[in-house]
């Protein structure tokens, strides 16, 4: 089943309610555990049979917050803007040096990617991360070394478990104008982690039209690229797409909670096609499945699993 | 209209008091709850409070209309604690609504709610579809603002929540159903179904609502756009849409409009095209600001964006307090903003003293203290300035 579901996952309405139980004192957190644990446990059940599977990071507040709890002299700032959406992310703020707390590596990567415990360290499994620029949009006082020198520790961390997969999350291409020097250093980041590690490495752009940015992102040595189709046009980024890579093409439309055509998936697919192999191509969210409610973004999946049928 | 300087107002929401939030919610009254009813009212001097002990008395198993004594006294309650802190505009803190997007999308043929997704933390909002030409089911504000005028002492200003804000904040599935993912000028099309909308509930929904708050005699309006400056090219679009709510009421009403925790620098010089349709533009300032006395600009450095309405006509509704701490800003600092503001702005009439925006997540006692002081302090203002 070629369907990936990278990033942040709903939460189920019960889920939801609970965690507002937990917070007000109603509920235990062995409680409120039981119940993410369902959440994750269904949501592994949606993704049978495909390549690599998302965790949900259901007890992930937005993407940037664990990474408070690895970084010394860090800590959680004002609430900003996510991007042009109604959702809200904390910044991270650093006053002194930030290093990375060596000695925790194993037991941070253990929480947050393994939902709590519920997968086995050897599953095929997508490690979200943020990228560089996102991470230094929504941060203060962490510079772009210091962010890609912590990101290198972790990923290393990560390259000694078996069958993972690093998926960036990058919204910022189309947002802002990335520098050139910001540019060097993000080239020089990928190149690095390519030179030491085997993990297979993917870029997820979304929410803007790559455009502008997309000589620089395809030359890239990323393993694939995520491009969000509701806002992108085929026929304008699809021409220069590197074949070598492969697509992960954003067709579940998180703007709407209408189900999509199956029809006019596979014609998107077949469009596609005359650009990139078939087997290159994966579907994915046009951007983080969490933008919709739990209930339509898993009758999304379910529907996109008849595409191939 | 011709308003005195340094007009005081609060922004739409204070907490609603347990006893009231308890009984809707079928949840048993406790003992604190009664006392917090008893305090209150006597705090406040509210006539006709022991009807709603008497009510409360029962502590479970209330009947629906037991339950719309109780909103009712919740709101005179509210307004009461307003007009005590000396404010004045009032209004009752949105006690008889949700909050400002599910209540009035419940409101309005067309929507249909489809679960919820993050504002941000471990907070959400349940978001709606709008999958159908938009109809208003009912005037939803009147009832209140008739209500609230039969007990206020002052001027009452009825907030609305906006068009573009309740649009940005739904899913558009009426004019955007046929899309399909990769196909040309897709974003294009998506702009274009986005201002087919707003355009509509801009005129059906929001210009009606206003029409009928008008005709009953209301004189303060507020329009809520939090959500104002979420896509940058959309500024135009989000000025059209106060254009097409307004209408031709302007002019008859005070109109303001409350946005904040935004990037204001987006709205100028575009919002400009609204002089003389809206009257007053209110942000937040203070959650930006030092705690630091003084009017120099280093301790007054959330008040940068005031320099933006140096060369135009607006009111500057001034954001004073913080509403997302319990820090009681003492009057002198509410009186050294109001002073660093008239530097700026140079002419007291053209400020109007606030909170940040609505006072929901403090409790009430600190919501008291915390306009009590901002009251305060614009009395300090006045002297300092010889007004």
């Amino acid at each position: 089943m070629k369907i990936l579901l990278p990033g942040i996952y709903p939460r189920s309405e019960k889920l939801v309610a609970c965690t507002r139980d937990f917070e007000r004192g109603r509920i235990t957190l062995n409680e409120l555990k039981k119940i993410r644990r369902d959440d994750v446990e269904k949501f592994y059940k949606l993704q049978n049979g495909f390549k690599y599977i998302s965790t949900g990071l259901f007890e992930w507040q937005d993407l940037l917050r664990p990474f408070i709890n690895i970084v010394h002299n860090s800590r959680e700032g004002e609430l900003l803007r996510f991007f042009e959406t109604n959702t809200f992310c904390r910044i991270i703020e650093s006053k002194n040096k930030p290093e990375l707390m060596e000695g925790k590596i194993g037991d941070w990567i253990e929480t947050y990617f393994f939902a709590e415990g519920y997968f086995k360290n050897d599953i095929n499994l997508i490690i979200p991360f943020p990228f560089l620029y996102l991470f230094q949009d929504f941060s203060r006082g962490i510079s772009l070394k210091e962010i890609s020198k912590i990101f290198i520790r972790l990923i290393g961390g990560i390259n000694k478990l078996k069958n993972k997969a690093l998926f960036f999350l990058e919204p910022s291409f189309g947002w802002r104008k990335i520098k050139d020097e910001e540019k060097l250093e993000g080239r020089k980041f990928i190149e690095r982690l390519k030179e030491k590690f085997n993990i297979p490495i993917f870029l997820y752009t979304f929410f803007f039209s790559i455009e502008e940015d997309m000589d620089f992102i395809f030359n890239l040595p990323f393993d694939g690229i995520g491009i969000d189709f509701y806002s992108n046009t085929t026929s304008k980024i699809m021409g220069k797409f590197p074949k070598d890579k492969s697509l992960l093409a954003g067709v579940i439309n998180v703007y709407s909670t209408i189900i999509e055509d199956r029809e006019k998936i596979r014609k998107v697919i077949r469009k596609l096609e005359n650009y990139i192999s078939i087997e290159k191509i994966y579907l994915i969210p046009s951007g983080p499945p969490e933008f919709l409610p739990r209930i339509t973004m898993d009758q999304k999946v379910e529907n996109l699993k008849g595409v191939f049928k | 209209m011709k308003l005195k300087p340094f007009l005081t107002h609060e922004i739409g929401s204070l907490s609603k008091p347990s006893w009231r939030v308890k009984t809707i919610r079928g949840i048993p009254l406790e003992d604190k709850d009664i006392e917090e009813a008893i305090n209150w009212g006597k705090l406040l001097e509210i006539e006709g409070k022991d009807k709603l002990l008497e009510i409360l008395k029962k502590r479970r198993d209330f009947k629906k209309y037991e339950k719309e004594e109780i909103v009712y006294f919740s709101s005179l309650y509210a307004t009461k604690l307003i007009e005590k802190a000396g404010i004045d505009l009032v209004y009752d803190g949105e006690q008889h609504r949700v909050e400002m997007y599910e209540y009035p999308i419940k409101r309005i043929k067309g929507f249909i709610f489809k679960g919820h997704v993050r504002s941000f933390d471990n907070k959400y909002y349940r978001k709606a579809s709008f999958i159908g030409k938009p109809e208003l089911k009912e005037f939803y504000h009147v009832k209140e603002f008739e209500r609230i005028s039969t007990f206020a002492k002052k001027p009452v200003k009825i907030p609305i929540t906006g068009a573009y804000t309740l649009v940005d904040w739904s899913y558009n599935e009426y004019y955007l159903k046929d899309i399909s993912p990769g196909e040309n000028n897709i974003r294009k099309e998506r702009k274009g179904g986005k201002s087919q909308f707003l355009r509509k509930m801009a005129r059906e929904i929001i210009y009606p609502n206003l029409q009928a708050l008008y005709n009953r005699g209301a004189k303060f309006l507020q329009i809520d756009e939090p959500a104002a400056t979420t896509k940058r090219d959309e500024i135009p679009e989000l000025v059209n849409t106060f254009k097409e709510s307004i209408g031709d009421l302007k002019g008859n009403v005070f109109f303001s409009t409350h946005i904040c925790f935004s990037k204001y620098s987006l709205l100028f010089p575009k919002i400009e095209r609204l002089e003389g349709i809206l009257n007053e533009v209110h942000f937040e300032y203070a959650n930006r600001d030092t705690r630091e006395l003084g009017v120099k600009e280093k301790k007054r450095k959330g008040y940068k964006i005031l320099e933006k309405f140096k060369d135009n006509k607006f009111v500057v509704g001034l954001g004073v307090i913080d509403v997302h701490t319990n820090f009681i800003e003492p009057p002198e600092l509410v009186r050294d903003r109001i002073l660093y503001a008239i530097k700026i702005i140079k002419d007291p009439e053209r400020i109007f003293v606030a909170p940040d925006c609505g006072l929901r997540t403090r409790r009430w006692e600190i919501a008291f203290k915390k306009l009590r002081n901002m009251v305060e302090g614009k009395i300090m203002a006045e002297k300092e300035i010889g007004i």
